[in-house]
């Protein structure tokens, strides 16, 4: 009896995720399975995709900007930012939670890593909200649920590598990503509007915001908000590439740091052990899905999936409709950008085939994934905030349902109505 | 005996080191690599592999580090769910996995490393001997075992600890 | 009992002494090159009978080129494209004075000098190292640069930022020519050109159209500052381990299909050249004795010459003929 290389290394991984066996080593481990069945391959092919992995110009974004946010939390950036969303938001119902979904906004046009800014937020702001009588799942889920915000907004790590990926100019999807990343916003702060009314969670203050208060806090922000304006622009002006753009930000951040009296040696230390332990453990992944991505190209896969979703579906959005189900459920299992390695090859081609725009398209696909970040078993986003808020899972996720709803109907909106993935693109007449 | 752990400690954090070094050169060398293209209309030609070079160090000398922190991230819903003394039975399977994965890396690694050797591979530009780039490979395979199983053994001893507490 | 290669995942018994080759390179479906290799795998299969099989892989599936000569070092069936300038920095250096600038005047130049003995010589070098030629007769193409900017002389050309692929030949290259070179990874370069990072950079006609690079810049040069010709290379041990039969068999469908290749390019470049006019390319038409002169100082740098085997550049030009 024969058995499929390809399905008997698929099963070993499945198996192994289950496990708990580190999702890397799962992921290899069916790659390296792959390789023991075929012993006439050489063996080092296997070392090599997983350096082909990280040695891509590309990637890079990825330290840069967990690098980037993570210094904006130690340089006194993010606090000063805050500062001017709670004068924002102060009247709003539901104060802190809305300073939480306003600062992962406005985060955004600094920082590309939705990791740094669910740890920061986590750390700095639930604390606040629980001594305000928020409850602890409801903090943790605003916070891990608007840190999906950050990497829409441009500049975010996803963007990077799913337009290398796909050959989709990065600049545009850096823009295109502005719109599902304000109807995020939007749309979460009315959700969290109508459930702090039901728990009666009071605004910060009564009366009306002052115009001296306002243009206090704006001078204190104005520096980091500058930071958005430099990177669109110096990668528009082709000063550098957005991948450079990470060390542009880091170098800003730490200027700003300085600036401010706010960035020591300690906490300097502390935010490289904080980019080192991230980034490595993403990258890892990430490695080890070029390895497996590798295995499912030499047995044609991707080819073969092709062949068969075209064969079988001829409706553009019954297409649309099976592919959010897929990566909503590969999502759930696998980080991101290592999902998005193995996938965006495959599908893209077909997407275009049936006449879907590339942006569009980009959209959803980097939607879903970050959707991923905050579902169980796996969501990156999830462990990270309760990991530090120390909420448990299980609560989080009872507590987190009406934004999962919330976000069914923000990716449906993406995925069938253009205006909220191209529309910004068509305002500055990109598109 | 503190003493002792303190020397453990501060060599597990080698890794560390290497890693933060490489990335600081990394963010360096990228940022003047801007400034020398934008500024100067001078180009450094040998960025790119020097920058391929820096991650591969940042990645694998990083990762080890990570086992040491918890920084790997694994599906654990299923396995917590599961009564106490399975858990700890598959716990410890898991842990096997890994290193039986980890060993398979390193073994096939130092193939490829030998093979840079051999074939005398060096960067194109700079003429960097390959086997430098890649020796971190193995060498942070080595040391994500020695981390893992270090980490292993005190949240196990923890646990231990717990439930003689309990008993109490 | 000669069995090398593998068998295909779930091959019968009958399979079993088929020889599976896996053809990897970095080219797209339908370009020149995939055409041939297409080819290339028909003439084998029939030639053989069926007892040699081999698998294309287009758009870099396998692996980038690096990846390959690797695979093949340590004795994977696989084959790929690569040229002087990277044999150069396999332990062959001599090999890079044929990707230097303006070396060649016409392609019979190349051709004399692929036929020559002093190219032979290079060839069995390379073999030493472990890697194997088995055709030399493909083309890639005429190169020339796509910019942002007019290029109408040689002082236009002074200072802007050039894309060349990493490697010291091709950096140099430009260098004499009074450009900055600037390497980085052919993926980055239609957002590099659009962004304006780079001002420009340089393939043949058909890679240009191909990757819609046109759309980023709107002037081409007709610098053809390298006639590049390609070659394809296998490990030296697993060609060693094939019979006599096998390696004439995939030698000569080499050669064979290397000619389709050179048919199919020149067809496709003309229409390239055609189609990027439409799409409103400035085609420029240069004085190319101005760009030869520049180039011969790139056979006396020190940095090559110091490698190179002894009056490598006379010989070479004696070989070829010129
Ligand atoms: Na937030
Ligand atoms: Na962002």
């Amino acid at each position: 009896m024969s058995i499929n290389p390809v399905a008997a290394a698929s099963i070993i991984m499945l198996v192994l995720l289950f496990l708990k066996v580190p999702v890397f080593a799962s992921v290899f481990a069916a790659a390296a399975a792959y390789f023991f069945l075929m012993p006439d391959l050489p063996q080092q092919i296997v070392v090599q995709r997983m350096l082909a992995g990280a040695e891509s110009i590309p990637m890079l974004a990825i330290p840069f900007f967990v690098c980037a946010g993570t210094f904006m939390n130690y340089s006194g950036v993010t606090a000063r930012v805050m500062q001017f969303c709670e004068v924002l938001t102060g009247r709003m119902t539901g104060g802190l939670a809305q300073v939480n979904v306003l600062l992962s906004t406005l985060m955004g046009g600094l920082s590309g890593s939705n990791l740094a800014d669910a740890a920061m937020e986590a750390k700095m702001l639930v604390p606040e909200m629980e001594k305000r009588g928020f409850s602890k799942e409801f903090s943790s889920v605003v916070t891990a649920c608007s840190a999906m915000i950050t990497p829409l907004i441009p500049p975010g790590i996803a963007m990077i590598v799913y337009g290398s990926i796909a050959n989709v100019s990065i600049g545009n999807l850096f823009i295109a990503g502005i719109g599902p990343g304000l109807l995020l916003c939007v749309t979460m702060m009315l959700l969290v509007s109508i459930i702090s009314h039901k728990r009666n969670y009071k605004p910060l203050r009564t009366e009306r915001m002052k115009a001296s208060d306002f243009m206090r806090a704006l001078k204190e922000a104005a520096l980091p908000l500058c930071l958005p304006i430099i990177i669109i622009g110096g990668i528009r002006l082709g000063i550098f590439t957005p991948t450079e753009a990470g060390t542009v930000a880091i170098v800003y951040s730490l200027l700003l740091g300085v600036i401010y009296h706010e960035l020591t040696m300690d906490s300097f230390i502390k935010g490289m052990k904080e980019t080192i332990i991230t980034t490595s453990g993403i990258m890892l992944i990430i490695c080890a899905a070029n390895a497996f991505a590798w295995v499912l190209t030499r047995e044609r896969i991707p080819q073969m999936i092709t062949e068969l979703i075209v064969g079988l579906i001829d409706n553009k959005y019954i297409f649309l409709i099976a592919v959010n189900i897929f990566l909503l459920i590969v999502g759930m299992f696998i980080e991101g950008t290592a999902a998005m390695i193995v996938l965006v090859p495959l599908l893209a081609p077909i997407a275009a085939a049936y006449g879907i725009h590339e942006i569009q398209f980009a959209m959803t696909v980097i939607f879903n994934m970050a959707v991923g970040c905050i579902t169980p078993p796996m969501g990156t986003l999830m462990f990270v905030t309760c990991g530090i808020t120390k909420c448990k899972i299980k609560n989080f996720i009872i507590e987190a349902r009406p934004f999962y709803v919330l976000l069914l109907v923000c990716l449906m909106l993406l995925t069938f109505v253009p205006i909220f993935s191209v529309g910004v693109l068509q305002l500055f007449g990109l598109a | 005996m503190k003493n002792k752990g303190r020397l453990l400690e501060r060599l597990l954090n080698l890794d560390f080191v290497l890693s933060g070094a490489a990335f600081i050169l990394l963010v360096l060398v990228t940022f003047v690599g801007v400034i020398m293209r934008y500024l100067f209309n001078n180009p450094l030609t040998w960025q790119e592999e020097m920058q391929l070079s820096l991650i591969i160090w940042v990645v694998f000398f990083g990762a080890s580090a990570a086992f040491r922190t918890g920084g790997h991230v694994a599906i654990e819903i299923i396995v917590d769910a599961m009564p106490k003394r399975l858990r700890f039975v598959i716990e410890v399977l898991g842990y096997l996995v890994t290193c039986v994965v980890l060993i398979y890396l390193l073994r096939s690694s130092i193939d490829l490393v030998m093979q840079m050797v051999t074939t005398g591979r060096t960067t194109n530009i700079l003429r960097i001997p390959q086997q430098f780039v890649y020796g971190a490979f193995p060498a942070g395979c080595v040391l994500m075992i020695i981390n893992y199983t270090y980490s292993m053994y005190h949240s196990h001893l923890k646990r231990k600890d717990a439930e003689k507490e309990e008993e109490v | 009992q000669e069995n090398t290669g593998n068998a295909a995942s779930g091959a019968g018994d009958s399979a079993a002494e088929q020889v599976v080759i896996q053809l990897g390179y970095e080219n797209n479906p339908g370009e020149a090159i995939d055409l041939g290799c297409n080819e290339w795998a028909r003439l084998v299969e029939e030639k053989s009978g069926g007892t040699m099989k081999i698998e294309v892989f287009p758009s870099s599936q396998l692996g980038a080129k690096v990846d390959l000569i690797d695979q093949m070092l340590a004795g994977a069936p696989v084959i790929t494209l690569a040229d002087g300038a990277f044999y150069a920095d396999r332990g062959v250096p001599d090999f890079g004075i044929l990707f230097g600038p303006y070396l060649f005047s016409d392609w019979e130049e190349c051709w004399t000098l692929t036929e020559s003995d002093l190219y032979a010589d290079l060839c069995s070098d390379l073999e030493e190292q472990g890697l194997k030629i088995l055709t030399s007769n493909w083309i890639y193409g005429d190169r020339h640069i796509l910019s942002k900017k007019p290029i109408r002389s040689l002082a236009d050309l002074k200072g802007m930022k050039i894309r060349v692929p990493s490697n010291d030949i091709q950096v140099e290259g430009m260098q004499v020519l009074g450009a900055n070179p600037t390497p980085m990874a052919l993926g980055d370069v239609y957002t590099a050109l659009q962004q304006g990072t780079i001002d420009g950079f340089e393939q043949p006609i058909t890679v240009i159209y191909a990757g819609k690079y046109y759309e980023a810049a709107k002037y081409l040069t007709l610098t053809e500052h390298v006639k590049n010709n390609t070659t394809w290379i296998c490990g030296t041990d697993f060609f060693n381990s094939l019979t006599a039969e096998q390696q004439q068999i995939l030698i000569e469908c080499g050669e064979e299909a290397g000619i389709y290749n050179n048919e199919q390019y020149f067809q496709q470049e003309e229409e390239a050249l055609n189609a990027l006019k439409e799409a409103g390319v400035e085609v420029i038409e240069i004085d190319k004795d101005e760009f030869r002169e520049a180039a011969q100082s790139f056979y006396q740098l020190d940095k090559f010459t110091s490698v190179w085997s002894d009056g490598l550049y006379d010989r070479v030009k004696e070989a070829m003929g010129a």
